[in-house]
Formats: C-alpha cells, sequence, structure tokens
C-alpha cells in the first residue's frame, strides 16, 4: 500500500510563513513611512490655506481702508474702513475681526498660533502667520 | 503521482508580484507627496513676489530706476526696471523658485500720475 501525504512539509511551512512574513513586514513599514510623511503634509498644506484665506481676507481690508490707524502694533491691526474701524488680532487662539464692537473670527482654535503685523513705512504692512508671510501697500 | 495545487516557486513569484505592485504605489504616493511639497513651494514663491511688488508699489516714482539690477529673495529674484516714456515706467520681477522649473514672473507698469 503506498502511503499518500497530503498537505505541507515542515519546511514549506516554514519558508511559506518567513517568506509572508517578510512581506508583511516591507508591506507595513513602507506604508506606515508613506502614511505618517502625508499626515504631515495635509496638515501644513490645511495650515497653509487657513492662512491664505486669513491674508486674503485682512489685504481685502487693508486695500479698502482709509488708514492705518494708530494704535496698531505687533499683535493688532486698526483699520479705519469708511465710518467703521475693524480690528484684526489673536484673541483666545483665534483670528477674529472685530468690526466697530461686533466680533467674527476667522480661524478656530488650534488652527493658527501666530499673527503678527509689522509696519515698513510708506503704509506698508507686513503680515505673518504661523507659515505664510505677506506685505501689503494701503494706497489711501 | 498527481500533484495538486501551487509549487514552492510559484507561490514565491506569486508573492515578488504582489510586493512589487505594492512597492509601486507606495512610489506612487510618495511622488504625490512630492507634488504636494513643490506646490506648497510655489504658493509661498508666488506671495514672496508678490510683497515684493507691493514694496515696489509703495515707492516713489522717481526712485524706480534705482531698482534696475536689484535682487530680492536671498538673490533668487532680481528686478528689472525699464523706462517705457517719461511718466510711465516698467517693472518686472523674476524668482526663481525652483532650479528646475521656469521662474515666476511678474510684470506692472507705474505711472507717475
Amino acid at each position: 500500500m503506498v502511503k499518500t501525504r497530503p498537505g505541507f512539509t515542515l519546511v514549506e511551512l516554514i519558508i511559506g510563513l518567513s517568506v509572508f512574513a517578510l512581506l508583511m513586514g516591507t508591506i507595513f513599514f513602507t506604508f506606515g513611512q508613506e502614511i505618517n510623511l502625508w499626515d504631515r503634509l495635509v496638515s501644513s498644506v490645511e495650515g497653509e490655506q487657513i492662512s491664505t484665506m486669513v491674508i486674503s481676507k485682512i489685504t481685502n481690508d487693508i486695500k479698502s481702508a482709509d488708514q492705518i490707524m494708530p494704535g496698531s502694533d505687533k499683535n493688532k491691526l486698526l483699520l479705519k474702513i469708511g465710518a467703521d474701524t475693524v480690528e484684526y488680532s489673536l484673541y483666545k487662539d483665534k483670528i477674529r475681526r472685530k468690526k466697530n464692537s461686533s466680533s467674527s473670527y476667522l480661524t478656530d482654535v488650534g488652527d493658527l498660533g501666530t499673527l503678527v503685523f509689522s509696519y515698513l513705512g510708506n503704509n506698508l504692512v507686513k503680515i505673518k502667520t504661523d507659515n505664510l508671510s505677506s506685505t501689503v501697500f494701503s494706497r489711501n | 503521482m498527481i500533484k495538486k495545487g501551487f509549487t514552492l516557486i510559484e507561490v514565491l513569484i506569486a508573492a515578488l508580484l504582489f510586493l512589487a505592485a505594492t512597492i509601486g504605489f507606495a512610489y506612487l504616493l510618495k511622488y504625490g507627496a512630492a507634488s504636494v511639497a513643490k506646490a506648497s513651494e510655489l504658493n509661498q514663491a508666488a506671495y514672496n513676489i508678490e510683497s515684493k511688488m507691493e514694496e515696489i508699489r509703495a515707492m516713489n516714482f522717481y526712485h524706480l530706476p534705482s531698482l534696475n539690477g536689484a535682487t530680492f529673495a536671498k538673490g533668487a529674484g532680481k528686478i528689472k526696471v525699464i523706462s517705457v516714456l517719461a511718466d510711465l515706467t516698467q517693472v518686472s520681477l523674476e524668482l526663481k523658485w525652483d532650479p528646475t522649473r521656469l521662474p515666476l514672473k511678474l510684470i506692472t507698469l507705474r505711472s507717475k500720475y
């Protein structure tokens, strides 16, 4: 009687498992690294988009302002637009646009941690956020 | 004796093919990430050149010719000022933001009035 042995031998099983482990290890390692990189990139791009939106909003207001008001400093920009006073500042970790006495917020807590204004003379204002900076000229 | 199923070699080849395909996808992801990073650099460069132009807008018309040949952005940007008419000047900015790509250009006309 011929004895048949269905299935794998121990050696085959060990080789198979080793190959499988090596394969999975490589895949998880590579993808893990890629996903970390991707996550970092996505959060930095999101931050940049928020900065772009904030800078564009402030730029529009500076362009339509009659005057950059005295009292503006590093942390606060005061603009006179028609009969209104508009103030930009970082208030409780959110960027606040205060028109006369009503406030609105451009960002939420944790979106942006820096909003610095510098005044370069000749009606030039430099706006700096976490990841972007822009210089704007106020014509009036 | 009939042997059903795959041989070890076949399984190994299949595993290798699978690995190659997966690594291909991983490279695709990496390439995508590099493109996004490049786009972000371009965005920064656009802000940089636009900011310089705003600074030039704030300048007196008569001081513009003195800017010709000046550089900005740590030498990566060049300013060219051409007098078109007595009361009209063309200001061009060129920013080489990436050694392998075309430079960013911004051209404007400034009138004396």
